[in-house]
């Protein structure tokens, strides 16, 4: 059973974690520390100093994408039109987060039409009267 | 047009042209900061000798470009894609869970392009204006900065706390700059920004390495996300015009918070987009337009406070006098020795004394069409596509890989081992003093500015 935490906002594997951060630095490091001390000794060390470090940025993407190929996202992706219950459900989670998001027949004309657009005109009409009539309860 | 003029302005579109596509790329990738990315880029292409035409233009679509594309990472994953990304990351995140995260990023990069058309001719203008005020400015900056530090923390989720932990924040910025002027004879920069930027990464870093910490983290299971499908305004394939993608409300306050950012180039670009985003969310009452506006507000801030941040103290004074032209803009006051600025004499030879006023104008004007040019119908054009492409198939871990490399490769180059060691303390106390009382970045960022400015000008006193 793999070790899922939260890092940095998104959910990884312990020892993927560990791997990814082994081969970025394994990657980007000597290449930076190798480019670096062959430029600068051989040509003016300013200028070396950069050339390294892009290649050394150069290096980093390398890793990341060596990683990327090696571990893959620890994330569920759903791409449908979802379902009203659940809809409300996220709803409810982002109004007791931010508070209410309000009734969108209140808004212009123009602001309506791109909700409707969305598809979150009904879900939010809903959402915004069930708050309304638990309020009154 | 005179012939003079030619070369100059082919080498504005050259570089300009160069950098938008670099940073149209870069952007996309979460959490390349800009003093760590741009900074090192623009010094690059100073000592390579890019005469200073190009430089303007290339470090000004560098920001413009990327201040467009970091909204994809931050929008469409929850991630910043920089740290002037992070003040608009919790309502790209509601937006996401609604799933309509492509129109928080459809808002967001809309926001910026109107912000970079007002800001420019704007912070030329406020640059013209302040001119005669430069040594005023100049001498009077030491207090700027501190009353602008306790006024943005206090802002701050932290309030008095975010205050008062000023001070071991400063004083430990102090110590180190102490010790590193002893070691190397020089101070480092770009370390400490990056310490402050990573802060929270390299807090969960350390968390995820105790035990103890790491209870806290475990997760259940796989995160779910839940992708609307792609919507697009009437009109199918052509390409959205920002204008019409902002309602005239948005459009309104964007654009006047814009006007407001391009004056108020002396606080920290997060800390301004966070008041920005609070003073237009404040006013709006229906909390789903609120979330869509203030998106776009933020996200128009950040590129209106890093085009006058950069402009206005270039153009006016020719002194790193804001926090911009202190980080990511660092090299075009200074980069020995082709750029020089002596801070005993406050004698230059940069940027500020190479170009005119009416250069700057056209130069920048040049950067800022082609990097919108460039940007918006890229990011416009593909969100969709390139959200559900990262999300599939980009994990979380190969992005920590890459920007702990980062950490350690730009470490390594400003001043080796003990640069990064910088890095790790100031970014475990920042991402400490970030997720425990609510200090955020921007505080930090002023914090350092009072280390470096104001200290020393009242030890002076």
């Amino acid at each position: 059973m793999p070790q899922l935490l939260e890092v940095w906002n998104d959910t990884v594997d312990s020892k993927h974690l560990v791997g990814s951060i082994t081969i970025g630095i394994g990657v980007a490091v000597p290449a930076f520390l190798i480019s670096d001390h062959l430029f600068t000794t051989t040509g003016d060390a300013e200028l070396g100093h950069s050339y390294a470090l892009l290649i050394g940025i150069v290096g980093c993407l390398i890793g990341a994408v060596i990683a990327g190929i090696l571990f893959k996202p620890k994330r569920v992706i759903t791409q449908s039109q979802a379902d009203t219950r659940n809809r409300q459900e996220v709803i409810d989670e982002v109004v007791e987060e931010y508070g209410d998001l309000g009734d969108p027949r209140d808004l212009k004309p123009a602001v309506q039409e791109e909700i409707r657009a969305l598809g979150l005109f009904d879900a939010l009409v809903d959402n915004h009267e069930s708050r309304a009539k638990g309020t009154q309860l | 047009m005179s012939a003079d003029l030619l070369e100059p302005i082919l080498w504005a579109i050259g570089m300009a042209l160069l950098a938008a596509v670099l940073f149209t790329g870069i952007g996309l990738i979460s959490g390349t900061d800009e003093t760590a990315i741009v900074a090192p880029l623009a010094l690059l292409v100073i000592l390579i000798g890019v005469p200073p035409a190009g430089v303007i233009a290339f470090f000004l679509a560098a920001i413009i470009a990327k201040h467009i594309s970091h909204a994809v990472p931050t929008t469409l994953l929850g991630i910043p894609g920089d740290t002037t990304a992070v003040p608009m990351l919790r309502e790209a995140q509601l937006l996401r869970s609604l799933g309509v995260p492509h129109i928080a990023l459809q808002k967001a990069i809309s926001g910026g392009v109107i912000s970079v058309i007002i800001a420019i001719p704007l912070s030329i203008l406020f640059a013209w204006v302040l001119t005669p005020f430069a040594e005023a400015i100049g001498a009077a900056a030491p207090w700027i900065f501190i009353a602008a530090a306790v006024l943005v923390a206090y802002t701050s989720k932290g309030k008095l706390a975010a205050v008062v932990a000023l001070i071991p924040f400063v004083l430990i910025i102090v110590g180190l700059q102490a010790f590193i002027l002893e070691q190397k004879d020089a101070t480092f920069t770009t370390s400490f920004f990056l310490g402050i930027a990573t802060g929270p990464l390299i807090y969960d870093l350390f968390s995820a390495l105790s035990p103890t910490g790491r209870r806290s983290m475990t997760q259940a299971g796989k995160r779910e996300f839940d992708l609307a499908p792609d919507v697009r305004p009437a009109g199918g394939a052509k390409l959205p015009n920002p204008f019409t993608v902002l309602d005239r409300q948005q459009l309104a306050y964007t654009g006047g918070s814009a006007v407001i950012t391009s004056a108020t180039f002396v606080f920290s670009p997060v800390a301004m987009a966070v008041l920005m985003g609070e003073i237009a969310g404040s006013r709006i009452k229906n909390g789903f337009h609120r979330l869509t506006t203030v998106v776009s507000v933020r996200n128009g801030t950040t590129e209106s406070t890093y085009i006058a941040e950069t402009l206005i103290p270039l153009i006016a004074i020719g002194l790193p006098l804001s926090p911009m032209a202190a980080g990511p803009a660092a090299p075009l006051f200074n980069a020995p020795p082709v750029y020089t600025l002596d801070a005993e004499t406050g004698e230059t030879n940069n940027l500020h004394d190479l170009l005119s006023t009416g250069e700057f104008a056209l130069f920048s004007v040049i950067a800022a069409v082609i990097a919108i040019l460039v940007a918006y119908p890229f990011v416009m054009r593909n969100a969709h596509r390139a959200a559900t492409w990262v999300m599939k198939s980009v994990s979380h871990e190969a992005i920590i890989a890459g920007f702990v490399a980062l950490i350690c490769v730009i470490c390594l180059y400003e001043g080796g081992l003990l640069a990064l060691g910088v890095t790790i303390t100031v970014g475990l106390i920042g991402g400490l003093f970030n997720r425990m009382i609510g200090m955020h970045a921007g505080v930090q960022f002023m914090g350092y500015y009072v280390a470096v400015l104001t200290v020393p000008a009242i030890l002076a006193l």
